[in-house]
């Protein structure tokens, strides 16, 4: 461990001091977006660096080291380091400074005492980062879920902070980095239409506590990294960044998840209503066209291993006949007038009341935005906009954001969490509207405490559950018991069709071996665990072959460990 | 406070409108008996104030209290299960 703090923290500061020798290079001569730039290099790098790792075999702590070790001495000899310099004092209100460290703190927190809990995380986002972690290089083997081969844009960030410990314990940190860059892109986008600092620095912070954002930033899910990047779009639209600049967020967007690019157009029609506004242009164009090609091969480069691997670049979406399987998971393809329709009519007229269950991680039948956005926000921007035409300009570009995605994406119970970037328009005009009128600060004083209250947990779970997770010892942490996957200290083979939490299965530290049948019938299981010298097995599958399975069991072949675990006798 | 006889703009007239097709399309939707709670009729109804309003002082009262109702409609909702994540009823 303590090696791995050494190699993590040589190699971290490598990074992070290139990120600022690049960042000299490209920042524009307006400083406002330059915060925001520096948290895209960084991201960039850092999945830059375990993408090379992992293609080449060294995502190990000592080769990351070593390589972190010799940058960060051939940038102290060039005096990189000299050309640091610290942020200035940002002007911020005493309130709204303390709501924001008092996040932040909570954040911090929430990283050291959360392990992995959502379902979707520990099924199919992560067995892929602890294959990568347990081989030291990218697998063909991501685990059983039939979303595994998604675009894993989020998880090479999430990597970053578990490959040098060995260990998941700083795993949420990647989020964290996310949230970050939310705040700022939602303080530049402030500043961009017309907001001083202080009301801007206000809307980046209420932005942050927006539940479902705030929850996934903790939570290893990647729908707050997608609205992070695609507010980071709006952003620099609206502050008029140079084109190449925007290739940044463009190429980690599609890298993390396809739904980031349904919000685009909406950012298109505002840069064409904006086209006669000059380009703020960055120090170097040459530089920042290509960091911006770099970033694209990052977030591209899954388009082409799904491709040369499935044969299509957008696996597992596919149109056309699907196996039952696939209609379990399916995934729309293209636009569906059906879909706005249902969609939008869910959101605004049951979604939006978040009525239905407590904030959780995936906004399961709450659409996740507040108490803020829904009340004194949805007024504000009515308010606000009427008499801002740059405001109205960009409520437009939300608006047509909002709807193209629900335009591509199907209705379910957790569609609203691909809108995570649209309460940032409320969180805007709600920080305007409290300059302007004095008691409106009470209302967002006591919509941010109630927000801030409601998320101390994600809701999903029985808090009992939590905090018994959060009590146990930082080595050990894992959600694997009230998620009903308690794994033994014994390698375990995996035979589901149904989605699995099977990163739990890992532990925390990576040190359990796992392996998945595919492609074997229920007959041939004994044979295959004794043919890989295992004896115990998981299973989660469908009914129908249960029963077939369940024959073995009174055979004696295997006998029952506990719910979902068999063992070969 | 409200000036009937003021000729209103095109802009204005289409905002008008815009209000008045949202209040019908959640009359369309929605019982007649639920209107009061629903978010996008209580948002149009302000919506048309904000057009024949314009006193700063009426609009600030006007706005905070909305807000202030809109608060308890969502947290109506909402409350209870905030409370169970600190021991109340599930």
């Amino acid at each position: 461990m303590i090696e791995g703090l050494l190699w993590m923290a040589l190699a971290h500061g490598a990074v992070l001091l290139a990120s600022h020798a690049v960042l000299r290079r490209i920042r524009t001569e307006n400083p406002l977006p330059n915060g925001v730039l520096f948290v895209l290099i960084h991201l960039l790098l850092v999945s830059g660096v375990v993408l090379v790792a992992g293609l080449t075999g060294f995502l190990r702590p000592r080769p990351l080291g070593l390589f972190g070790a010799v940058l960060l001495a051939a940038l102290l000899l060039l005096r990189e380091h000299r050309e640091l310099r610290l942020p200035a004092r940002p002007d911020v209100g005493r309130a709204t400074a303390a709501l924001a460290a008092l996040i932040g703190l909570r954040l911090l927190l929430q990283v050291w005492f959360f392990a992995p809990f959502d379902g979707d995380a520990v099924s199919y986002h992560l067995p892929k980062i602890a294959e990568w972690v347990q081989r030291g290089a990218f697998t063909r083997e991501m685990g059983s879920d039939y979303c595994a081969p998604f675009p894993a844009g989020f998880e090479l960030v999430e990597t970053w902070w578990v490959v040098f410990l060995h260990h998941d314990v700083l795993i949420e940190m990647a989020g964290v980095e996310f949230a970050l860059l939310g705040f700022l892109a939602v303080r530049l986008l402030a500043e961009g239409v017309g907001l001083s600092p202080r009301p801007a620095f206000l809307a980046a912070t209420l932005y942050v506590l927006t539940p479902t954002f705030t929850l996934q930033n903790v939570a290893c899910l990647n729908d707050a990294p997608v609205a992070a990047l695609v507010l980071t779009i709006a952003a620099f639209v609206v502050t008029r960044a140079h084109p190449v600049l925007l290739l940044l967020p463009l190429g980690l967007v599609a890298g993390i998840k396809g739904t980031g690019l349904y919000a685009l157009p909406g950012w298109v029609v505002l840069a064409l209503l904006l086209r006669k506004e000059p380009f703020a242009r960055p120090a170097s164009v040459r530089w920042a066209t290509a960091l911006g090609v770099a970033a694209l091969a990052v977030g591209g480069y899954w388009y082409v291993r799904n491709f040369v691997w499935y044969g299509s670049p957008v696996y597992p979406v596919k149109s056309g006949e699907l196996s039952f399987h696939q209609q379990v998971y399916y995934i729309q393809v293209g636009p569906s007038l059906a879909s706005l329709r249902y969609s939008l009519d869910s959101l605004v007229s049951d979604l939006i009341y978040d009525r239905q269950k407590g904030f959780s991680t995936l906004g399961t039948g709450v659409s996740g935005w507040g108490i803020l956005p829904f009340s004194l926000g949805a007024l504000a921007v009515l308010h606000e906009i009427r008499g801002d035409r740059k405001l109205r300009q960009v409520a437009l570009a939300f608006l047509i954001s909002t709807l193209t995605v629900l335009l591509m994406v199907k209705t379910d119970a957790w569609f609203a969490r691909f809108l995570l970037s649209t309460p940032a328009l409320a969180c805007i005009a709600v920080a305007r509207l409290a300059g302007t009128l004095r008691p409106v600060a009470v209302i967002v004083a006591l919509g941010a405490a109630l927000q801030f209250v409601g998320t101390m947990l994600p809701q999903q779970w029985p808090p009992g559950d939590m905090v018994a997770m959060m009590r146990k010892p930082w080595r050990t942490r894992s959600a694997a018991a009230f998620v009903d996957v308690e794994p033994t200290n014994e390698p375990v083979a995996v035979y589901a069709v149904r989605r699995s939490p099977t990163y739990l299965m890992y532990g925390p530290d990576y040190s359990r071996r796992v392996e998945y049948l595919r492609d074997v019938k229920i007959a041939d299981l004994a044979d295959e665990l004794d043919r890989r010298g295992l004896r115990l097995l998981y299973l989660n599958i469908y009914q129908r072959p249960k029963y077939d399975f369940e024959a073995l069991v009174r055979r004696g072949t295997f006998g029952q460990v506990q719910r979902n675990y068999y063992r070969r006798l | 406070m409200i000036d009937w006889k003021r000729s209103i703009s095109r802009r204005q007239a289409a905002e008008v409108l815009t209000a008045i097709a949202l209040i019908l399309w959640r009359v369309w939707e929605i019982p007649l008996v639920n209107l009061w709670r629903d978010w996008i009729t209580v948002l149009a109804v302000y919506w048309g104030f904000l057009i024949f309003v314009e006193n700063p002082r009426l609009r600030g009262r006007v706005t905070l209290v909305s807000a202030a109702g809109l608060m308890l409609l969502y947290g109506w909702g909402q409350f209870p299960h905030l409370l169970s994540q600190f021991g109340g009823p599930r």
